[in-house]
C-alpha cells in the first residue's frame, strides 16, 4: 500500500472523472468519500485505487470503527439506489446496490410483492450492506437464507474489472463466482446491482402464537415442524420478563402463508408437530413481535450465533438445567438446512457461545478459508478490498 | 515428459495394475461423447490429441500421490468419469494423463436419519441410487446418462436430473467435497470439513470441470424414497398455454416431481401428433413438402437411415412441419408424497393447468414418458451410424424471456439443422430450453463444419437475448468462447484461483475459459 498518497491527490485524481461536489475530503478520517453515480464511476475509482494501492471501503452507516493506516477511499452507494428491473412474471426485480432496502421492500409493497428475507431493520441497511452481512436477516425454512434469493449480481472486483453472470435460474457456467462474492464479504468484490427474487404477498396469513413448556422441547419439535410444515417463518425464544407482563416465559412464533386447505392443513401440522408441549395463547402475534422490553432486543446489547443442529440441542438442553431460562433474552430463528441463528443479549453470550459459532466463520470450512485466503493473494495482491469485511467483524450494534 | 520415464515413473507410484499404456486405453479415452469428436469419427478420423496414459487411482492416497507428481513434472492431469459429457470437458491434451476415477466408486456413509450420505465420486448414478434405494433413500437426481455417468461428473459440471423441479441440481444436492489439489494437498470442504454446506469454496468446485482439483469424495442430500409417485400427460392449445401452467405451479409453491412441455416436433417424436393441423396425415404432409414418399416416418420414428440422411439434408422443409402440425403442446407432469399429499398436489396442478386451457389426458402419456425416459441417448448411435450427427443444446432463461429465446434459437438454427426443443427443470423464476438437433452432410468435414456453425449462430441468439448458455451440460470446450459475454469477470475470478490452486497450469488445461 502506499503510504505515500495524499488526500488531496486521490481528490485530484478522482476529480478527473467524478465531479467535485461528490467528493469530499476528510482529514481527520484520512479518506475521501466518493459518491458515484454510475457502475462505470466505481470501476474507474477502484481500478485507481487498485493501481495506486489504496484501500476502498464502501461507506457504511456501520464502518464499525474499521480503522485504516493512510488514507484510503471510502465509496458511498447512496446515488446508485435505482430499482432498474422489475418483472412480475418473474418474481425477480433488479435494483442497485445503494437502495435502501426498506425503499426496496415500500415498491414493492406498492406492486404486491415482497422480499422474502429482510433485515432486522430495513430502513438502516443498504442492499450491498445486506447481501454481504454475515447478519441473517428475518429467515425461515420456506425461503432459505438471503444469498438464495440473489439471481444475479453486478459487481465491481478488487481490480476494478467488473463482474456480471447471467440473468437465468440453474446455470452450469462453471463456478458460482457469484456465491463466493456475497459470502466473502466483500473481499472479492463490492455488489453494485442484484436481482432478487420477489414473493406475492400472501392472500392469507396464518400467525400463531405458542407458549411452550421449556426451551429445549420446543427446539426439538420445532426441527419436526420445519420439516413438515415448512413455515415461512419460525422463532423460539425465551422472554425473561415475560412473567412481569403475564406471559409465557418460553415462547413459539408461526407465520404461514398461503390460502385455502393447504393453509389450513400446514396449521394442523404446526399444532401436531408441537403437539403436548405448546398451547395456543391469545396476545397478538405481531403485538408480541413490536415489544421491545420483551421480545425485541434495544440496539448495542446482543449478539448473534449461529449454531447447528446438534449445538442448538445441546444448549437447550443446557438452558433447561440452569438459570438462564427466566433470566436470559434469546431468539432463536431460521431452522433452515439443519442450522438456526441465535440472538442472545450480550450478557448471556458468554455463558452460552461455547454452543455457537460466530456468523463470520460459520458457513466455510478451515480448509475452505485457506483455499479462498490464497485466491484472493492472487486477485487483490495489495489487499485493496481486503478491509471491507472488517466492518461485519463485530456485531453492528456494538 | 519422456513416454518411455513417464510409463516407470507412474508404475511407481501407483503400480502396474493402475496404469495403462496399452494402446486401446489410450484411443477409448481419447475423446468423451463430445459430438464433434464422433463427427470426426464419422470421416474414419481419430481425435487429434490423445492421453500419454490412463490412471485407475483407488484412493485418495493414489490421487494425491498422483498430483503431487503431476505437479513435479508439470505433466497434464485429466480427470475423466465415465466418459458421457457432450461438451469436451474430458477430452485430453497433449501428453496428459487421464485420471479415470471409476474405481473410486464406495459408499462410504449412509445417515438416513441425518439426510446425508458419503459416497465416492467415481459411483455410476444408477449404481448410487440402487445403492440408497436398499436403504429406502434416493438421491433425487436422475439425469438421462445416469447409466453412463458418474457421481463426480455430475458435480464437476453441475448436473441437473430429470426431476430437477423436486429436488434441485446437483449443486443443492452436494453438501461436502474432499478434493485433492493439484499440488497433493488434501482439502475438506463443507460438511465435511467442519463448515456449513453452503460453504462458499464448495462454490469454487462445483462447475469447475475438473480445472481445480480432483473430487474425491461427496457428501449428498438424501431423502426417503417417495411412497408414491404419479405422472399424467396434459395437452395445451400452444407452448403459450402450456408455459403458463409451468410458471403457475412453480410459482404456487407446488414442487412437481417433473415438468415437462414438448414443442410441436418434439411432441411429433413423441408420438402426440398424427395428423397436422388441417387433418392430413402427418407423414402424407411430409411427402408433399419434401418430395419424398414415407420420409418422415422413415427418418424420425423408424430411424432409418437412408431416410434420414436425405431428410436431413434440407433441414428447413423438415423445420417446416413445425408450421403445418397442430400447435397443441404435450406437458408430462409428475408428483410424489404420500396418497394425500399426491392428490393435494395434483389437485393444485389441475386447478392450474386448467387456468391455462390445458386438458388433462390422463395417466398413459406421463407413464409413457416416465418408461422411456433413458432411451432417448440410445437413439443418438443410431443417428451416427447414419452418417448424420446429432446433438443437444441446454439453455435457460427466465419466464418473461423463454418465448423470444426460443424463437430466436430456432430461427438461428433452423436453416443449418433439423431442431426440436422441449422444456423443463422449471423454477419459479423461469426454465431450461432443452434444444434437440441433427444435420448431416455427405462428408464429415462438412458435417464438422456445419455442427460448428449451428452451434456457433444458436448460442449467439442465446446470448443475445440474455439466457445462460449452459443449464447442466457444462462448458468444455464447446461453449468457451462465449463464456466472456455470459458471465464478464468471471475469467479474471477463475484466473486468479487458477493461479492460486494450480499454478503450473496442469489441471484439465484449456476447459471451461480461456485464460491464453
Amino acid at each position: 500500500m502506499s503510504f505515500l498518497i495524499t488526500g488531496a491527490r486521490i481528490r485530484k485524481e478522482l476529480g478527473r472523472r467524478i465531479a467535485g461536489h461528490r467528493l469530499t475530503v476528510s482529514d481527520s478520517g484520512h479518506f475521501v468519500q466518493v459518491e458515484p453515480d454510475t457502475v462505470a464511476e466505481v470501476a474507474f475509482v477502484v481500478d485507481f485505487a487498485a493501481r495506486e494501492g489504496v484501500k476502498v471501503l464502501p461507506a457504511s452507516g456501520g464502518l464499525n470503527g474499521t480503522a485504516l493506516d493512510g488514507w484510503h477511499i471510502r465509496v458511498a452507494l447512496k446515488r446508485m439506489s435505482a430499482i432498474s428491473d422489475y418483472s412480475a412474471d418473474s418474481g425477480l426485480v433488479c435494483a442497485q446496490a445503494g437502495a435502501r432496502v426498506q425503499d426496496l421492500q415500500d415498491w414493492l409493497l406498492d406492486k404486491g410483492r415482497t422480499l422474502a428475507v429482510l433485515p432486522d431493520d430495513p430502513s438502516d441497511v443498504e442492499l450491498w450492506e445486506f447481501l454481504l452481512s454475515p447478519r441473517s436477516g428475518r429467515i425461515g425454512p420456506r425461503f432459505g437464507c438471503k444469498w438464495d434469493q440473489v439471481f444475479s449480481l453486478h459487481a465491481v472486483l478488487p481490480n476494478g474489472k467488473l463482474f456480471r453472470n447471467s440473468l437465468s435460474p440453474g446455470r452450469a457456467t462453471g463456478p458460482d463466482f457469484s456465491r463466493i462474492i456475497l459470502m466473502g464479504r466483500g473481499a472479492f468484490g463490492l455488489p453494485l446491482e442484484a436481482t432478487v427474487s420477489v414473493q406475492p404477498l400472501p392472500k392469507r396469513r396464518v400467525l400463531l402464537s405458542l407458549a411452550l413448556s421449556d426451551l429445549k422441547s420446543g427446539v426439538e419439535r420445532a426441527w419436526q415442524v420445519a420439516r413438515e410444515a415448512v413455515p415461512e417463518f419460525l422463532e423460539i425464544g425465551l422472554l425473561p420478563r415475560g412473567a412481569e407482563s403475564g406471559l409465557p416465559s418460553c415462547v413459539a412464533f408461526v407465520e404461514l402463508w398461503g390460502e385455502g386447505r393447504s393453509l389450513s392443513v400446514r396449521r394442523e401440522l404446526v399444532l401436531k408437530h408441537f403437539g403436548d408441549v405448546a398451547s395456543v395463547f391469545d396476545v397478538p402475534y405481531e403485538k408480541l413481535l413490536g415489544m421491545e422490553d420483551t421480545w425485541q432486543f434495544g440496539p448495542g446489547d446482543t449478539v448473534q450465533f449461529y449454531a447447528r443442529r446438534e449445538s442448538l440441542d445441546a444448549l437447550a438442553a443446557a438452558v433447561a438445567s440452569s438459570e438462564l431460562q427466566g433470566a436470559a433474552r434469546l431468539r432463536v430463528r431460521g431452522f433452515v438446512d439443519n442450522h438456526a441463528c441465535v440472538t442472545v443479549d450480550s450478557a448471556t453470550a458468554g455463558t452460552c457461545g461455547a454452543f455457537w459459532t460466530r456468523p463470520a466463520d460459520f458457513y466455510t470450512s478451515p480448509d475452505g478459508q485457506e483455499l479462498l485466503a490464497d485466491a484472493l493473494g492472487v486477485l487483490d495482491p495489495l489487499a485493496i478490498m481486503g478491509s471491507v469485511p472488517q466492518i461485519w467483524s463485530e456485531p453492528r450494534e456494538a | 515428459m519422456e513416454g518411455a520415464r513417464l510409463s516407470d515413473e507412474l508404475r511407481k507410484l501407483l503400480g502396474p495394475s493402475k496404469v495403462s499404456f496399452g494402446v486401446q486405453d489410450l484411443a477409448s479415452y481419447s475423446s468423451d461423447m463430445f459430438p464433434r469428436n464422433q463427427i470426426l469419427k464419422l470421416g474414419g478420423k481419430t481425435p487429434e490429441v490423445g492421453p500419454a496414459a490412463v490412471c485407475f487411482p483407488e484412493d485418495v492416497e493414489d490421487v494425491s500421490a498422483l498430483m503431487a507428481f503431476c505437479t513435479r513434472e508439470r505433466v497434464p492431469a485429466v480427470p475423466y468419469g465415465a466418459g458421457s459429457g457432450v461438451c469436451g470437458s474430458a477430452l485430453p491434451v497433449e501428453g496428459c494423463v487421464m485420471v479415470d476415477m471409476k474405481r473410486m466408486n464406495r459408499m462410504i456413509s449412509v445417515d438416513g436419519d441425518g439426510g446425508t450420505a458419503t459416497v465416492e465420486p467415481g459411483i455410476v448414478g444408477e449404481n448410487l441410487e440402487l445403492l440408497l434405494n436398499r436403504d429406502g433413500l434416493t438421491l433425487g437426481h436422475f439425469p438421462s446418462s445416469i447409466n453412463c455417468s458418474t457421481l463426480g461428473g455430475y458435480v464437476a459440471c453441475r448436473s441437473a436430473g430429470q426431476f430437477s423441479s423436486r429436488y434441485g441440481k446437483i449443486e443443492d444436492l452436494t453438501l461436502g467435497l474432499e478434493i485433492v489439489r493439484p499440488g497433493g494437498t488434501v482439502c475438506r470442504l463443507g460438511l465435511l470439513g467442519g463448515g456449513h454446506h453452503k460453504d462458499p469454496a464448495l462454490a469454487l468446485f462445483l462447475g469447475s470441470e475438473g480445472t481445480l482439483g480432483i473430487i474425491t469424495k461427496v457428501c449428498i442430500r438424501v431423502e426417503p424414497l417417495p411412497e408414491k409417485m404419479d405422472f399424467r400427460g396434459f395437452a395445451f392449445l400452444d407452448i403459450d398455454d402450456g408455459l403458463l401452467a409451468m410458471k403457475r405451479i412453480m410459482q404456487s409453491g407446488t414442487r412437481p416431481t417433473v415438468l415437462r412441455l414438448y414443442d410441436p416436433l418434439d411432441s411429433l417424436v413423441a408420438g402426440f401428433h398424427s395428423r397436422t393441423a388441417s387433418g392430413e396425415d402427418v407423414h402424407a404432409a411430409a411427402s408433399r413438402l419434401t418430395g419424398k414418399k414415407g420420409l418422415l416416418a422413415s427418418a424420425l420414428t423408424e430411424l432409418n437411415q437412408t431416410a434420414m440422411a436425405l431428410a436431413l439434408l434440407r433441414p428447413s422443409l423438415l423445420n417446416r412441419m413445425a408450421e403445418i402440425l397442430p400447435t397443441r403442446a404435450l406437458m408430462v407432469a409428475g408428483v410424489q408424497g404420500d396418497k394425500t399429499d399426491v392428490t393435494r398436489q395434483w389437485n393444485e396442478v389441475f386447478k392450474l393447468t386448467s387456468s391455462a386451457r390445458g386438458d388433462d389426458l390422463g395417466p398413459e402419456p406421463g407413464y409413457n414418458w416416465f418408461r422411456r425416459r433413458y432411451a432417448v441417448s440410445y437413439k443418438q448411435s443410431r443417428i451416427y451410424a447414419a452418417g448424420a450427427f446429432v446433438d443437444t443444446m441446454e439453455v435457460a432463461t427466465t419466464w418473461e424471456n423463454i418465448l423470444p429465446l426460443y424463437q430466436a434459437v430456432l430461427k438461428a438454427m433452423s436453416n443449418h439443422v433439423f431442431i426440436m426443443a422441449h422444456f423443463s427443470h422449471a423454477y419459479a423464476q423461469g426454465c431450461s430450453i432443452y434444444f434437440t438437433f441433427a444435420g448431416y452432410r455427405p462428408s464429415a468435414a462438412a458435417s464438422g463444419a456445419l455442427y460448428h456453425r449451428a452451434w456457433k449462430d444458436g448460442l449467439e441468439a442465446v446470448l443475445r437475448h440474455g439466457g445462460t448458455i449452459s443449464h447442466h451440460h457444462g462448458v468444455g470446450v464447446l461453449k468457451k468462447w462465449a463464456m466472456d459475454r455470459e458471465t464478464p469477470g468471471g475469467r479474471i475470478l477463475f484466473g486468479a484461483f487458477k493461479k492460486a490452486l494450480d499454478p503450473h497450469g496442469v489441471m484439465n488445461p484449456g476447459k471451461v475459459f480461456n485464460l491464453d
